[in-house]
């Protein structure tokens, strides 16, 4: 009960505390706002080739003249636009500057290729973007690829069955109908850790985690406060267990500081549309657990410094520069000196859930906090037992 | 009610508190005499739990307060040295808290809370927060929070220290008034007068070590045969207290705030020499009077320093 009494007064004290409450809600957001804002272009780089034209002049009336027109319809629509244009009047077009590339589709080809002669597509370029250039080649050679080995494997089976009426198209559909495409798939494998997340994500997740650190500052300068006004003197001459009155005061501190994350959360959701995936258990666990190390830094704190002023100093200087090393300000971490900092671990796990990972994804994230805050805890105690606080 | 027996505490080599032995009885207003720095409130803390005891014991109403501190603590009401309340929580909230500490809940406590209020007379500012208050009522707050619970035992440290006359009265007599009702009280003071004026017995601590402990009178007898002579005095000079304390039969001589205080076994003898050398040396003489021995004389008699050193 005596728990309960000391998480009350505590409750108390900050709600009447109007200024500090609406630091404590307001300041993150305004943070993720501002530097969600100034470091947007960081995460929304336009890595896209914009649409351009091209000439295209198709001679070819056969099978696989109207085959090559469909896939470029289909396979480049969202790579370029097609022009269809004679093949004579392509040359002045590219002089004019108006094209930079054009592809040529020889009238021979369907007879060519049929009969598994050599034959080219012929691909017109001004020399004044080889980005399109490179782009098209690129597209012929995929095309030219896939064809090329379709028209062997069907000129072998022809031959293995002396079948003289099989067409390729027919085996190629034939073959495609029967396996698919699934000899060889492909899978990206995205590793960095801040790809595909938003600045606004980012900043979210990086000043929660600040701010749920800095929650210890309050926890440490209650004690320090307390210590110094007497008034822990004068509760413990009230029937009251140590370890009630520190158990009391770190949920009390820890319970605003979930409303805080909470608040944090809500709004960025709301004013940044920022999205935290689905392991809201996950996310909890985290929070629970960086309030858990704040608490001990708190307490550690307390025990080493006789003011509140030096403790709020102390502490805020080494969050600062435990999140500029883990590159939550700047998204460029100081190389491996981010490995001994809280946040490293902690906004990994957070950005790893956001994605989609499950809590076993994270473990090793999980387990180097949960290290973390133990040792905290161990040295907070000691020193906080060792300190003599009524004298 | 207390009972405490050899009680020792140590700061490494330093002895705050020597080898103390004291009884102190159900009922009576108890007083602990001594300079800044002389252990009383080391004495308390330990009285209160809230100090480690190296060697002896503390019994207060026949519970050993380091084998069962929480059992001790429930008999017991604390008014520490230093104002000791949240400054953001209103008077009645204050109160409230430590009532709840104490156990208190419901109607009783509501009841105690008032009660307590009005005891300090503070019930018309009971919705306010301390930060308004004057260093009187805030003083008077921190006696509240100490009795709200109704403690056998009453542990005050200098409750009085820097408020103004009125407020100091009105303390004083709050404790007379508590001490009717029943509560057993320590009070430790360096004012002489407020501890002769309440107490009925008073311990007097020099050094951690209990110099003397009875009632007025009881110490005045220790020093029966000392006497003061107190003379108001203009263009007095410092270098003529040695003169006055060669004169035979002087004890102790000193001058504060135009009061040259002479303390000797017989004043009507040494009152001649006395006024010869003021006059010698030009000091003008506006009073003076002869006084019997009082706490203060008993105390410098006692321990060879005043009480203000």
């Amino acid at each position: 009960m005596n728990i309960l009494n000391i998480v009350f007064k505590d409750l108390k004290i900050i709600i009447k505390n109007k200024m500090v409450l609406i630091l404590l809600l307001v300041m993150p957001v305004l943070m993720i706002a501002l530097m969600g804002y100034a470091l947007k272009p960081v995460f929304e780089i336009e890595d896209k080739i914009e649409k351009f034209e091209i000439l295209y002049s198709n001679e070819d009336r056969g099978e696989l003249g109207k085959n090559f027109y469909n896939y470029l319809k289909n396979e480049g629509k969202d790579l370029f636009n097609v022009n269809s244009i004679n093949t004579e009047k392509i040359e002045g077009k590219i002089s004019d500057e108006k094209y930079n590339i054009a592809i040529v589709v020889l009238n021979t080809h369907t007879q060519y290729e049929a009969n598994v002669e050599n034959t080219t597509i012929k691909i017109i370029s001004s020399g004044r973007n080889p980005v399109e250039e490179a782009v098209v080649t690129s597209f012929i050679k995929t095309y030219t690829q896939a064809v090329n080995r379709g028209i062997g494997l069907a000129k072998i089976h022809q031959e293995n069955t002396e079948d003289s009426e099989l067409i390729i198209n027919t085996i190629l559909h034939d073959t495609q109908t029967k396996y698919g495409m699934t000899f060889v798939k492909s899978q990206q494998i995205d590793k960095g850790i801040t790809n595909n997340i938003t600045s606004y994500q980012f900043f979210a997740t990086s000043m929660l985690i600040f701010f749920l650190l800095t929650s210890g500052m309050g926890l440490g300068g209650d004690l320090i406060d307390d210590r110094e006004n007497k008034t822990f003197k004068r509760i413990h001459s009230f029937p009251i267990k140590q370890r009630e009155y520190l158990i009391g005061k770190i949920i009390g501190n820890g319970f605003i500081s979930i409303i805080q994350a909470i608040f944090i959360m809500l709004f960025a959701r709301w004013l940044f549309k920022v999205e935290w995936g689905n392991q809201m258990g996950g996310l909890f666990l985290i929070v629970i657990l960086i309030i858990f190390i704040s608490s001990a830094l708190g307490v550690i704190f307390s025990s080493l410094f006789n003011s509140s002023k030096a403790l709020t100093s102390a502490m805020t200087v080494f969050i600062w520069l435990m999140t500029f090393v883990s590159g939550g300000f700047t998204v460029s971490p100081i190389g491996i000196f981010e490995k001994f900092t809280i946040n490293k671990w902690a906004f990994d796990g957070i950005i790893r859930l956001i994605k989609g990972n499950s809590l076993i994804d994270i473990w090793v994230n999980l387990t180097i906090l949960i290290i973390i805050a133990t040792i905290l805890w161990v040295i907070g105690v000691t020193l906080y037992n060792r300190r003599k606080t009524y004298e | 009610m207390i009972k405490i027996r050899n009680l020792i505490k140590r700061y490494g080599q330093n002895i705050a508190v020597d080898n103390i032995n004291l009884d102190i009885y159900k009922g009576e207003i108890f007083g602990l005499l001594g300079p800044n720095g002389a252990g009383k409130s080391t004495t308390i803390n330990m009285i209160c739990g809230l100090l480690k005891i190296d060697q002896g014991e503390v019994i207060l109403d026949g519970i050993n307060i380091q084998e069962n501190p929480l059992e001790a603590k429930k008999r017991l009401g604390l008014v520490p040295q230093e104002i000791a309340i949240f400054d953001t929580l209103t008077a009645k909230e204050n109160i409230t808290f430590f009532g709840k500490l104490s156990g208190l809940r419901g109607n009783l406590l509501k009841e105690r809370v008032d009660e307590a209020l009005e005891f300090v007379g503070l019930s018309h500012s009971s919705n306010e927060i301390p930060k308004k208050f004057s260093g009187g009522m805030k003083r008077r707050l921190n006696i509240a929070c100490a009795l709200v619970h109704h403690p056998k035992l009453i542990v005050m440290d200098e409750p009085t220290v820097g408020i103004d006359a009125q407020s100091r009265k009105h303390i004083l007599d709050s404790i007379c008034k508590l001490n009717k009702m029943g509560s057993t009280i320590i009070y430790t003071s360096h004012y002489i007068e407020e501890v002769q004026s309440i107490c009925n017995r008073i311990a007097i601590i020099d050094h951690g070590r209990l110099v003397a402990c009875g009632t007025k009178n009881e110490l005045k007898n220790l020093v029966s045969k000392e006497e003061k002579i107190i003379v108001e005095v203009i263009d007095f000079n410092y270098n003529f207290l040695e003169e006055l304390k060669i004169i035979t039969g002087v004890k102790d001589a000193d001058f504060h705030n135009g009061i040259l205080g002479i303390i000797t076994s017989n004043a009507q003898n040494i009152l001649q020499d006395v006024l010869f050398i003021l006059s010698n040396n030009n000091v003008v003489i506006k009073s003076v009077k002869m006084i019997e021995p009082d706490l203060e004389s008993v105390f410098l008699s006692l321990t060879g320093r005043s009480l203000r050193d």
